[in-house]
């Protein structure tokens, strides 16, 4: 066991659901590593509303994909005998959308997946949200990249 | 026939010579002197430097009741400015303005404005060269109905607006 | 209220900036990728980086269900379009158009555009001692007293008589009291050029007109304009 004033790596973490292969991944991790402290884990999924609908649009909450990306994350959570709350966001853009809520949430760890993405030859798109919150969040920021599947590596 | 055409690129300086050379006045505008370039040395018509979205420029070019009025700058709105203008101020028999978005040119052809679109002619021709099926849109599209104040002439006669709110 | 504020200069930033702050839902079109990222960072993810003057980027912007249109780009020919799609395209309620060229403001006016900005319009008004141009014009003060010559267009169909002046007078008391602040601008530096074009149509004015005298003002009538004694407010 590691000497927690040495090593204590955060209190209140938000995880950041993208509804891809990376979510089980980094609520695992995320799991593992609140364990020693008795974290609490936040599961922040966000769902961007284009500009032709109204910020408060009925969306989300009817989607069955939505619910689901937050469903596999309580279950994973589950697996791992831990607790993790479930919170569904709209709004216009999902990286803004993270830092409010880490900010809200007086959060000190943010954790995000870059999922290996198999379409155009394979490849990493960081795309916008991982450096927009990179740059801007209050926290510190913990980005888990997946490993390259074996049978493109 | 008095024919004024705005913008003088390749289309613009053709067409230029050819009315000209079928006996017509042509009056032809660009911002830029270097466009009339284009312009061969034979024409005889009037190339006036100025910007064709102002109305005292079109003015002093002579625009004003021409026959024929072609906006062909390479700036959709620009085109769709100078053709409101001919048909609004300046007394304007048949105005056409090239808009190659092809959301613009329908919009404004319903507003009662004759459009060319070049996605569009571009598009359908390429396709039908291929041996596909085209959309059989018509090359020019057609004013849908009166352009907004066509009916009457927008001129002095108004009443001098009394202080308005706006 | 949702905004769609198209054109990110200065004008089209702070306009976005004070709707912000005020509640309202706003979004804000600017094409250059750059300037975009510039202001999202400023007010927030409130910027589409397209040209609002296409009208598929308009659809995705929202104009569908815009309560107002605000075009304030640099250019006439954009703003007259873009508020031509939002009005006939979108069935945006209001449109509201930046006019560089005061020239263009009857053509917008009459395409539909609800309401038109024009600085070049304002600024001139201004050293037009705040009276808008060729409406009233403020043709100088009588020293020491707290009357002022002002010109007013006589409408078409008003007699040159007793009653139009009157009525003239009372507009103007109307134009001063909305544009009501406190002239700074000193007398001398109007322009000669605007001077001696009072003093023209002021002779007009006098060759053939008629004086008329009421209580608290002397007018006289030309031909098309009419000229009055007027309290200063």
């Amino acid at each position: 066991m590691p000497n927690p004033e040495q090593t204590v790596v955060f209190r209140r973490a938000v995880v950041a659901l993208n509804g891809g292969s990376s979510d089980a991944r980094i609520v695992r991790l995320a799991a593992g590593v609140a364990r020693q402290w008795k974290a609490e884990l936040v599961a922040v999924h966000v769902v961007e509303i284009d500009w032709t609908q109204p910020l408060d649009a009925d969306i989300a909450g009817r989607s069955e994909d939505v619910q689901r990306v937050l469903d596999l994350a309580e279950e994973t959570a589950e697996d791992c005998q831990y607790k993790i709350e479930p919170v569904l966001l709209q709004a216009r853009d999902v990286g803004a959308a993270l830092v409010d809520e880490a900010t809200e949430q007086r959060a000190d760890m943010l954790i995000l997946g870059l999922p290996y993405r198999k379409r155009f030859g394979g490849d990493f798109a960081i795309g916008s949200t991982i450096p927009y919150v990179l740059k801007n969040a209050p926290c510190a920021v913990w980005v888990v990249r997946e490993p390259i599947p074996e049978e493109s590596a | 026939m008095k024919v004024v055409i705005v913008g003088c690129g390749r289309v613009g300086a053709v067409l230029a010579e050819a009315f000209e050379k079928a006996g017509n006045d042509v009056i032809i505008l660009d911002r830029s002197t270097g466009a009339f370039d284009k312009l061969p040395s034979t024409f005889r018509g009037n190339a006036v430097r100025g910007d064709g979205t102002d109305e005292d420029v079109l003015r002093r070019a002579g625009a004003q009741d021409a026959d024929v009025f072609l906006a062909l700058t390479e700036g959709d709105n620009r085109n769709v400015m100078a053709a409101q203008l001919a048909t609004e101020a300046l007394n304007v028999g048949r105005v056409l303005a090239k808009v190659n978005d092809p959301v613009r040119a329908a919009a404004y052809a319903d507003l009662g404005l004759a459009t060319i679109c070049r996605t569009n002619l571009m598009e359908d021709t390429i396709l039908g060269f291929a041996g596909l099926s085209t959309a059989q849109r018509p090359p020019i599209l057609a004013p849908q109905r009166t352009h907004p104040g066509g009916e009457h002439h927008r001129a002095e006669a108004e009443p001098a607006a009394a202080p308005s709110e706006a | 209220m949702f905004v769609l504020v198209v054109g990110g200069g200065k004008v089209g930033y702070y306009l976005a900036k004070e709707l912000v702050e005020s509640g309202h839902e706003v979004v804000l079109m600017e094409k250059d990728h750059a300037r975009a990222d510039q202001i999202a960072d400023e007010i927030g993810s409130i910027v589409i980086a397209h040209d609002g003057c296409e009208g598929k980027y308009l659809a995705e912007a929202g104009a569908n269900r815009a309560d107002i249109v605000a075009a304030v780009t640099g250019d006439d020919e954009d703003n007259l379009v873009i508020c031509q799609m939002a009005k006939h395209h979108f069935d945006v309620p209001r449109t509201i158009a930046r006019v560089n060229n005061p020239k263009n403001e009857e053509l917008f006016k009459h395409l539909g555009v609800d309401e038109l900005i024009s600085p070049t319009r304002m600024i001139l008004g201004s050293i037009e001692q705040d009276i808008p141009v060729h409406e009233l014009l403020h043709l100088g003060s009588l020293g020491g007293s707290d009357l002022e010559l002002i010109e007013a267009p006589l409408l078409p169909g008003s007699s040159r008589s007793r009653r139009a002046v009157r009525s003239s007078r009372s507009s103007a008391r109307d134009v001063r009291s909305r544009s009501g602040r406190t002239r700074s601008s000193p007398k001398a530096t109007r322009s000669s050029r605007s001077a001696a074009r009072s003093a023209r149509r002021r002779s007009t004015a006098s060759s053939s007109g008629t004086p008329s005298r009421s209580a608290d003002a002397l007018a006289v009538c030309g031909r098309g304009v009419a000229f009055a004694l007027a309290e200063r407010t």
